[in-house]
């Protein structure tokens, strides 16, 4: 797995942030962390259904894949 | 169109050519199975020392070519369409897949079956044909409104050397060989739904587009860190961005996600981006490393846990990120009368 060693690669080149997202300091940590984990459980959920189709497509190429000539 | 420079000796001088290898089948030694890997180990041992031509022999299926592409040293990936539970969304999943690695410039093996029989021809794809825009609302996705269209459904016709025909000649597909390099984890049906899963997040996804209009295209790819740098710097961009662009730490190669409205699409612009590491392992967003907005740009590191990523999302606007950047072309090049 690749490792970032800067530790503000935009605050170093890009500068300080121009404005602050005001609409998200209102929002609780408790909230954004349930909505960060929703995305990550629904991908989890399309990811075991990749699996289930792409074993599906396996089993078929097993069975009725072709010669290539 | 994918091309490479070959050095050839014509009438005593030195000359260099851009190409694609061709080789005809002679039906006895070289049928279409060889002469396609020998089109794909070809192009893949002169463009990359480390890999080097070797020639089997007669009729090969799916397994045992992946196998040859695996003693390359490739990742070899193979996608095989569904037949039997064939569905509408598997026949649109397929198409796209295979759309993803075009657009990523990478020559691939793939495999047509001929009607009702247990053998088929295998061609090298090396590029696509023309883009039609086309908005079919059946193969939109839906994220609060805005529909999202992929630019993976407005290509029908793929570019193939196919050794029972002329160079460049276009054709269906049935199953495709994909050689990745050997440490890419993530394949195109995972950068897939990792992608559409991050524009469907509250924070992270397309609602940052929302009050630019409520139909946008995305474009999946695979690219070299080197193309997506060299795409990015000469793009149409400030000195800063170029400057940040060029000094992104990225493993070899990346996923990434373009995504614009359909006018900005059609002038070969786009409006936000993300990137993956394909050398990740997918989960808590590890493979998470850039999202982009107009006005808005997050360099995510490994390190970021949800407050971070939290706080620096409340810090993303920067007033250097343009609304619109040019999209990104380094993959393939355009070529006349396909």
């Amino acid at each position: 797995m690749y490792e970032y060693k800067e530790e503000d690669i935009v605050k170093e080149i890009l500068g300080e942030s121009s404005e602050i997202d005001e609409s998200l300091s209102n929002v609780s940590d408790e909230e954004f962390s349930s909505s960060i984990k929703k995305t990550l459980n629904n991908l989890k959920e399309d990811l075991k259904k990749l699996e289930i189709l792409r074993a599906e497509a396996m089993q078929e190429a097993m069975q009725d894949g072709f010669m290539v000539k | 169109m994918k091309k490479i420079s070959f050095q050839i000796g014509c009438c005593g001088r030195k000359m260099v050519i851009e190409a694609f290898p061709f080789a005809s089948q002679d039906g006895e030694y070289m049928t279409c199975a060889e002469t396609t890997l020998w089109n794909i180990l070809s192009y893949y041992g002169a463009r990359y020392p480390e890999y080097r031509v070797a020639l089997p022999s007669s009729g090969l299926n799916y397994m045992m070519s992946s196998l040859i592409l695996k003693k390359f040293g490739f990742g070899s990936k193979i996608y095989y369409r569904l037949i039997k539970n064939k569905t509408k969304e598997s026949e649109f999943n397929f198409k796209r897949w295979f759309h993803y690695y075009v657009e990523s410039g990478i020559p691939f093996m793939v495999g047509i079956k001929f009607d009702n029989k247990k053998i088929g021809h295998a061609v090298t794809c090396v590029g696509h044909g023309k883009i039609q825009v086309k908005l079919e609302d059946n193969k939109a996705i839906k994220i609060d409104g805005i529909k999202v269209f992929n630019s993976a459904d407005f290509i029908d016709e793929y570019v193939y050397m196919d050794d029972n025909g002329v160079p460049f000649e276009i054709n269906k597909f049935d199953e495709f060989k994909v050689p990745l390099y050997k440490k890419i984890y993530i394949d195109a049906s995972e950068a897939e739904k990792i992608f559409l899963n991050i524009l469907k997040d509250k924070y992270l996804g397309i609602d940052n587009l929302k009050k630019y209009g409520n139909k946008f295209v995305v474009r999946i790819f695979l690219s070299t860190s080197r193309n997506y740098k060299v795409g990015r710097f000469s793009g149409n961009t400030n000195e800063k961005m170029k400057n940040l662009y060029i000094n992104l730490k990225m493993p070899k190669f990346i996923w990434v996600c373009e995504i614009g409205t359909v006018d900005a699409y059609k002038n070969k612009k786009m409006m936000g981006e993300i990137v993956l590491d394909t050398t990740a392992s997918i989960g808590d967003f590890n493979e998470l490393l850039l999202i982009r907005y107009p006005g808005k740009i997050l360099v995510k590191l490994k390190k970021d846990n949800e407050q971070n990523l939290k706080s620096k999302l409340m810090k993303m606007y920067r007033k250097e990120v343009e609304k619109e950047f040019d999209m990104l072309e380094t993959n393939l090049m355009e070529v006349d009368n396909v």
